[in-house]
């Protein structure tokens, strides 16, 4: 299991991007990080392989600090695994309060035929809040089968709820 | 009234055996029927109900004593009722054979598949997860669930390494201790973690060496995990990883023989949707005694 490490650049957009890969665990350390960062911040979290709740606890914590240093700060979470959607669900202070989630993972799973996929949902194209509302479309996914489909693998109504207007 | 009360057609193909006796003397508190009242005492009742939340069992766990809950929904109800009664009347008896007793499902013992490794400090945390992606691998029906199984992996290591180590007065050793600290059991101690699975069930725990776990404690720590939500600032822990195991399973068996040893285990159904995981309303039993 790969450990845990942080890349920090300027992306093409001149914004900070913090690309956290590996286990977000009792190891994860955002002290490697450098404070100076753009206005707004972008953390792709695509290559997170695995997470405890010490890591989950190392997070909030480092997040509340920053927050606290710099509160108008915006974050951007992008390419977020299902694993991280969970904890943005399940606990409070793992979503700042000023930041958007830009994309997260979706897994999909059709029972009869066992098989299963990832669906990446993009804000503006799979959900966007309009007049306050969360408009949400879930696209189809076939299964290879015609007669059936793939669903979201997922309890709708708590794994969205983190999409909800605040 | 009493298990027998409620259930005493299903029971009775087993009116003739020791199991009747059991379970049918057993209490049963039933949450369809209401809330337990404030200051009644449940430590010898089994909680059942249909679909009841796992906040609101976990309140009567805190509130009254309650250390076994069952949901009637369950598809296995009555071996699961079997499971809550040998746990309360007789944990040692569990203690001494959980894998034989939780396989007992529909009278005959399927055949299993058994992957255990031995661990006794920080540095065997890599060889724990590299081993048990291995035993993933090879079993396709698990491939789907690897995620939450590691993830149930790793909280029960990190609970069985820092959480359980007590010295000879009953004080903690390594509890207050930071999670990425190096630790290594006292004396020639041992803690086994195990997956066993036979075609549809799995279940995932520790064993350790210490018999260290507190009822009130445990059952505040989750019940803390599911109303607030927030981790917690008052232990080096984060305070949820209970939860996070019990939100990846049907079921929660936790037992404690007092400075003996501690049996913490998962039951996970196989060959389901992550949805049908995820919605299964919970069950928990709990039984710290000697």
């Amino acid at each position: 299991m790969a450990g845990f490490k942080v890349t920090q650049k300027i992306d093409d957009n001149m914004k900070t991007r913090l690309q956290i890969e590996g286990a977000m665990d009792e190891h994860s350390d955002y002290g490697s990080i450098e404070a100076e960062f753009t206005d707004e911040v972008v953390f792709d979290f695509g290559d997170v392989s695995h997470i405890n709740s010490t890591g989950i606890k190392h997070w909030v914590q480092w997040v509340e600090k920053i927050t606290a240093d710099r509160p108008h700060l915006r974050f951007v979470f992008i390419n977020c695994p299902k694993a991280i959607v969970d904890q943005m669900n399940m606990v409070e202070g793992f979503l700042p309060s000023n930041s958007k989630v830009q994309s997260f993972k979706v897994p999909y799973y059709c029972e009869t035929c066992d098989k299963d996929t990832v669906c990446t949902f993009v804000a503006g194209r799979e959900y966007s809040v309009e007049n306050g509302q969360l408009q949400l479309t879930i696209p189809d996914q076939k299964c290879g089968r015609d007669d059936c489909e793939m669903e979201p693998d997922v309890v709708e109504q708590k794994y969205f709820r983190f999409l909800k207007p605040r | 009234m009493t298990l027998l009360d409620y259930y005493a057609d299903s029971f009775k193909p087993i009116q003739n055996s020791p199991l009747y006796t059991l379970i049918g003397g057993i209490k049963a508190f039933n949450f369809d029927k209401g809330l337990p009242e404030e200051g009644a005492d449940l430590s010898d009742h089994v909680g059942i109900g249909d679909h009841v939340g796992t906040q609101t069992f976990l309140e009567a766990f805190v509130n009254n004593g309650l250390s076994n809950f069952v949901q009637t929904s369950n598809d296995d109800l009555m071996y699961e009722l079997f499971i809550a009664a040998v746990i309360l009347k007789k944990p040692l008896l569990f203690l001494n054979n959980p894998l034989t007793i939780l396989n007992s499902q529909h009278g005959s013992a399927n055949a299993m598949n058994v992957w255990q490794e031995n661990f006794n400090c920080t540095e065997h945390k890599a060889r724990v997860l590299d081993s048990i992606e291995k035993f993933i691998g090879n079993n396709k029906g698990m491939n789907r669930l690897s995620e939450n199984i590691l993830i149930i992996i790793d909280e029960l290591f990190s609970n069985a390494l820092f959480n359980a180590p007590v010295d000879d007065n009953g004080y903690p050793i390594f509890k207050n201790m930071e999670r990425d600290e190096k630790v290594k059991y006292p004396g020639n101690k041992n803690a086994r973690i195990f997956a066993v699975h036979t075609q549809h069930d799995l279940f995932i725990g520790t064993i350790d060496p210490w018999g260290s776990i507190d009822r009130d404690h445990i059952s505040n720590i989750l019940h803390r995990a599911y109303s607030e939500r927030k981790v917690t600032e008052d232990s080096k822990g984060a305070g949820f990883g209970l939860r996070m195991m019990l939100d990846r399973a049907r079921s929660l068996y936790i037992l404690s023989q007092h400075r003996e040893r501690s049996l913490v285990c998962c039951h996970m159904r196989l060959n389901i949707s992550l949805k049908k995981i995820e919605n299964v309303p919970k069950q928990l039993h709990i039984n710290c005694f000697g």
